[in-house]
């Protein structure tokens, strides 16, 4: 991948016919790079890749969660594919990532932007950008669910001046309109979240950057896309896999606000997971359903990786 | 290439090793009991899961009763959460590290948690009251023929009605021989007359559609035929749920007519059943008997208004069985953990036994709750709490009720219950049809192929 | 900037071009002005909106519990209940769920921010074989629902005995992929020909990491930091699974057991909930410090 082309192998001026030399640094930067990883690396293969792993298993299984998994074979996976449920979860599920991940990127982005600029009151702004994420998710669940009540809502009152009292949503209580509900509601609360890891990312460009774009004559548009989006290519990165994941894994949300309901028109895939897994005690079919989660997820991820590598080279 | 690197990381790695020894050595080392769990003075200490134990006595007072006549046992209570028990209660089985004694807290659960041998067998403790027809829901839970728990609290639906509110609308009271069609027509009645008793924004009812059961388990106990568990289960488990239909037939005309909240509401406002009844915005409430001890102390606290209330049996299909109303119910019991050593095991069945008999029964009565064991002097117990009615009928709706299970239990509940609580919230929002909804729901329960027909039980 | 505000309000969109707030701060014509002024409206409206459901939860505590769920809306309480912030103190147990929750929410960050600055040091600046393949392993990780793996987690800390001790919740929180990715990319925006040039001088990888990258991520450490210590004073399953002993209780496992010894206190909850906001705003308040515009990496990069 492009890391090579930044590595120090690279571009240290070593003898290149010196082949002891390459040898040495080589495993100069194996012991090193082991060993930085190694306290992190040794947490996370113990407790979080052992039990993943298990989780390959598993999805061939019968197991309640007590006793012994019992193997058998390719079932679950067959009955995944006539599973309604799953593919209303799956559709719900892509319905609401595709919608949410651009729409929370870019107020997210804009958000730290603005307030990564020298406006007055921005250390208050930040604050409150960041308090939908930290405010109990029962008290969000509760003022949304007043505000989208069909007759008595702020929102339908005000959207009723426009289209008239009868055309108005039922929100959560419609088919249709629970999802953008609950679209609204998610990007509400995450906004705050990733404008601080933006934020950050936006910090580490040196600010002469943006003086020597302005001596040169650039105005802000031509100054945001060309200082501010290259510069910030590894963050943007890292903030939208961290969103296409957090998106096709929403689960407390719908958990509050909706439980999957009306019908399942909000049922996402990890609710129906934790369905399985908790109401069903099913647990084999569990781990195969959150498998076929994980593909999707590591699928997307990889063409952004792939995207991401392109762009860098 | 790694030869450099590799003795450091087989170091570390063995620092690790050693350092998840010495804490696991930390964690079990203490306790200083023998392989059979018996203390050093020959005492045995049982621990024991419970909930809500800060204001709700029933666990601790049944520990405090049983060692008081049982000197050398000790029970140590633990606290679990009320919401989330089963959650835990799995993770423990799972690992072998649950209490000695553990409630079932509800009945769907415990087919999940016999089956694969994580329950130790009470089919000895249980033949004591085979015979005993105070302690009749102890078939409950039977399995092919074994017993893993034996209740010690039963709880029965059955209508509320808030007197003070009926009077005033000059409305009869329920007398207990109400069909469905009699309570759609009070209701009506109650419709007309409450706003000029002075109850403006009240209902004349109150359906807690939050819970599947209402009007699930209703339909299923009075339609399925017999008073057995088998007639339940022939409906239960047939993977068609056409028996539903009348009930929420009866549940949408009510919600249409403004008879009691519609069910977006209830699930919108996340309204309790407790403040709709307590503050009386709802004259009746079909409701576990579970909720009598709590509205007598709200009531004494403030938290309810101050009003006369009874209770009367739920309101049957037809006039036929309103003479032994048919009703659900589901009982609490303890378990015991199959891995116990033998020791706190002989102690755990003794308390578990003691528990579901009449001295259990004593004690769970003066707590509030209702005992498995219903005998005439249980019953005397339970209503000797102030603020309960004390008329004849609230008190003989428990004795002449026949209470069976909310579901089955077999393998196939779980899913079964799951796929209709969907269907619940497509019917009752109204989003779907109930033919659709229904059809949708028995056909993901056949596609899972748990059901016993297609298992060849 | 003024692309920022337009895409985070669409009403503001007049006021693009004219909102250029952090460099061109001298030469102010009157249409700038307005434009600063609408944007500030806007912000403001925008803020209120924002904080309604923690302004709700704050008058919800204030409230006696049956006037929370009233159809219809009330907002205001019929008579202030302050009285529930110092009741909380006598009814529940709060101040050791807070100790406990600072003390995991300190440690977990501070083990997530040290060992996942630390890998990320190794997979952005130091190239060894196969440091893709580990990379993408730990990113995929984050793929996987939690609910599935939970119970086997549970299984194998249970084996060596830590459940139901204070290591537990460490360990489970601490070990993440998301700090080692978040940290990785921050690093990857910190020029190579830095590291490369203090190991042309001779100075250790340790020291590289030391002297050079750890000075420069101050911002992103302070995200890292605010998000885990959130993460980790907001998590309900993880105590709920792991703890028993009462003395062990988080402030949400505590809020929750609460909720039920009091027969749905919502008021209490709701206090309760308020309560526990203040020290994560305190925590995100110091953070937020570190974002200073324009760090110092003048003079370093080329």
């Amino acid at each position: 991948m492009s890391d090579h082309q930044h590595s120090a192998a690279a571009q240290i001026p070593a003898p290149r016919d010196n082949s002891s030399h390459v040898n040495k640094l080589r495993n100069r930067n194996i012991r090193n790079g082991l060993l930085f990883i190694a306290p992190n690396f040794i947490g996370f293969f113990l407790l979080v890749l052992i039990p993943v792993v298990t989780l390959f298993y598993t999805s061939f299984t019968k197991w309640s969660a007590l006793g012994d998994p019992q193997f058998n074979g390719i079932w679950n996976w067959r009955r995944l594919f006539t599973d309604e449920n799953f593919w209303d979860a799956l559709t719900n599920t892509l319905y609401y990532a595709i919608i949410h991940i651009p729409l929370t990127l870019a107020l997210a982005f804009g958000l730290a932007v603005l307030l990564n600029s020298k406006i007055k009151g921005r250390a208050f702004f930040r604050t409150v950008a960041f308090f939908p994420y930290v405010t109990a998710i029962v008290a969000v669940a509760q003022v949304w669910s007043m505000m989208f009540d069909p007759k008595a809502g702020l929102i339908n009152q005000f959207l009723a001046l426009f289209v008239g009292a009868d055309n108005v949503p039922g929100w959560l209580s419609s088919t249709t309109w629970a999802m953008p509900a609950v679209i609204i509601v998610g990007t509400w609360r995450e906004v705050g979240y990733f404008m601080i890891l933006l934020l950050a990312g936006l910090q580490t460009i040196p600010a002469e950057l943006y003086e020597a774009a302005k001596v040169d004559g650039a105005n802000a548009w031509q100054r945001f896309w060309n200082i501010t989006v290259p510069c910030m290519r590894p963050t943007l990165f890292f903030t939208t896999v961290t969103l296409t994941i957090t998106s096709l894994k929403i689960l407390d949300l719908t958990l509050v606000m909706t439980n999957g309901g009306p019908g399942t028109s909000t049922l996402v895939l990890a609710q129906y997971v934790y369905r399985v897994a908790f109401e069903r005690a099913d647990f084999g079919y569990a781990s195969t359903v959150s498998l076929a989660l994980f593909f999707i997820c590591l699928a997307v991820t990889l063409v952004q990786f792939w995207y991401n590598n392109a762009k860098e080279k | 290439m790694l030869n450099k690197a590799m003795p450091r990381l087989k170091r570390l790695i063995a620092a690790v090793g050693a350092c998840a020894a010495a804490l696991s050595l930390a964690a079990c080392g203490s306790n200083g009991t023998s392989a059979d769990g018996r203390n050093a003075d020959g005492t045995v200490t049982i621990s024991m899961a419970g909930w809500i134990l800060a204001t709700r006595p029933e666990f601790q007072a049944l520990a405090t009763g049983f060692e008081k006549t049982h000197s050398n046992i000790h029970i140590d209570v633990k606290e679990y959460s009320a919401d989330d028990y089963d959650k835990q209660l799995i993770a423990d089985l799972s690992a072998g590290k649950a209490p000695d004694v553990f409630p079932m807290k509800n009945l769907k659960m415990y087919y999940t948690y016999a089956s694969p041998g994580a329950l130790a067998d009470l089919s000895d403790a249980a033949a004591k009251y085979s015979d005993d027809s105070n302690l009749a829901v102890a078939k409950d839970y039977v399995i092919d023929g074994k017993t893993y728990a034996l209740p010690y609290r039963v709880d029965a639906t059955v209508l509320y009605y808030n007197k003070t509110m009926l009077d005033k609308a000059g409305v009869d009271v329920p007398d207990g021989t109400w069909t469905w069609d009699d309570y759609l027509r009070i209701c009506r009645e109650l419709k007309k007359k409450l706003p000029a008793a002075g109850y403006k924004d009240a209902y004349p009812t109150y359906h807690h559609t939050s819970f599947q059961a209402i009007p699930q388990a209703i339909a299923l106990a009075q339609q399925a035929k017999g008073s057995g568990v088998a007639g339940q289960n022939d409906l239960f488990f047939s993977g068609n749920y056409d028996y539903l239909k009348p009930m929420y037939k009866l549940f949408l005309t009510m919600q249409h007519e403004g008879l009691t909240l519609s069910y977006n509401t209830v699930s919108s406002s996340k309204t309790t059943y407790q403040s709709q009844f307590g503050t009386q915005k709802a004259a009746l409430l079909p409701m576990g008997t579970w909720f009598m001890g709590p509205l007598a102390d709200q009531q004494a606290s403030g938290d309810a208004d101050k009003f006369e209330w009874g209770v009367a049996a739920l309101p049957q299909l037809s006039k036929a069985t309103v003479k032994a109303p048919v009703t659900y119910g589901d009982p609490t019991g303890f378990a015991v953990a199959a891995n116990s050593p033998s020791a706190k095991m002989k102690a755990a069945k003794e308390f578990v036994a003691w528990a579901a008999g009449p001295e259990g029964a004593k004690v769970t009565a003066q707590t509030g709750s209702v005992p498995a064991y219903l005998s005439n002097a249980a019953l005397d117990t339970f209503f000797a709490k102030k603020g309960l009615p004390s008329d004849k009928q609230s008190r003989e709706v428990l004795r002449t009720s026949v209470i069976k299970q909310e579901n089955p239990v077999g393998e196939a509940t779980q899913v079964i219950q799951d796929e209709l609580n969907m269907a619940q919230s497509s019917i009752l929002s109204e989003t779907k049809s109930t033919d659709e909804a229904l059809a949708k729901a028995s056909h993901a329960i056949v596609n899972t192929g748990l059901l016993p027909s297609q298992q060849g039980k | 900037m003024a692309i920022s505000l337009s895409s985070s309000s669409q009403t503001v969109n007049s006021t693009v071009g004219s909102f250029d707030a952090p460099l061109n701060v001298r030469h102010r014509s009157p249409l700038h002005i307005v434009g600063i002024i609408l944007g500030y409206a806007v912000m403001v409206v925008i803020s209120v909106f924002v904080v309604l459901p923690f302004i709700w939860m704050v008058l919800a505590s204030l409230k006696n519990n049956n006037e929370i769920y009233m159809v219809p809306v009330r907002w205001l309480p019929e008579t202030w209940h302050f009285e529930h912030y110092l009741q909380i103190w006598q009814k529940a147990d709060m101040l050791g769920w807070l100790g406990n929750t600072v003390f995991f929410a300190v440690v977990v960050t501070f083990l997530q921010v040290f060992t996942g600055s630390f890998a990320a040091y190794g997979f952005s600046k130091i190239n060894f074989p196969g440091r893709n393949t580990l990379f993408l392993i730990y990113v995929a990780t984050m793929a996987v629902p939690w609910q599935a793996y939970m119970i086997p987690q549970f299984k194998m800390l249970s084996i060596v005995g830590l459940n139901d001790t204070r290591w537990s919740i460490i360990l489970l929180q601490a070990f993440g992929a998301f700090g080692v990715f978040m940290m990785k990319q921050f690093y990857d925006t910190i020029p190579d020909s830095l590291s490369e040039a203090a190991r042309l001088d001779g100075l250790s990888e340790f020291g590289i990491y030391r002297r050079i990258i750890l000075p420069l991520s101050g911002s992103s450490i302070a995200a890292l930091a605010i998000i885990t210590f959130t993460n980790t004073w907001n998590d309900y399953m993880g105590p709920l699974l792991y703890l028993r002993s009462p003395n062990l209780y988080t402030i949400q496992l505590g809020l929750k057991t609460f909720i039920s010894q009091y027969d749905a206190d919502y008021s209490m909850i709701m206090t309760g909930s308020v309560l526990s906001v203040l020290p994560i705003l305190v925590v995100f308040l110091i953070g937020q410090k570190q974002f200073i515009e324009g760090i110092a990496t003048s003079g370093m990069k080329n």
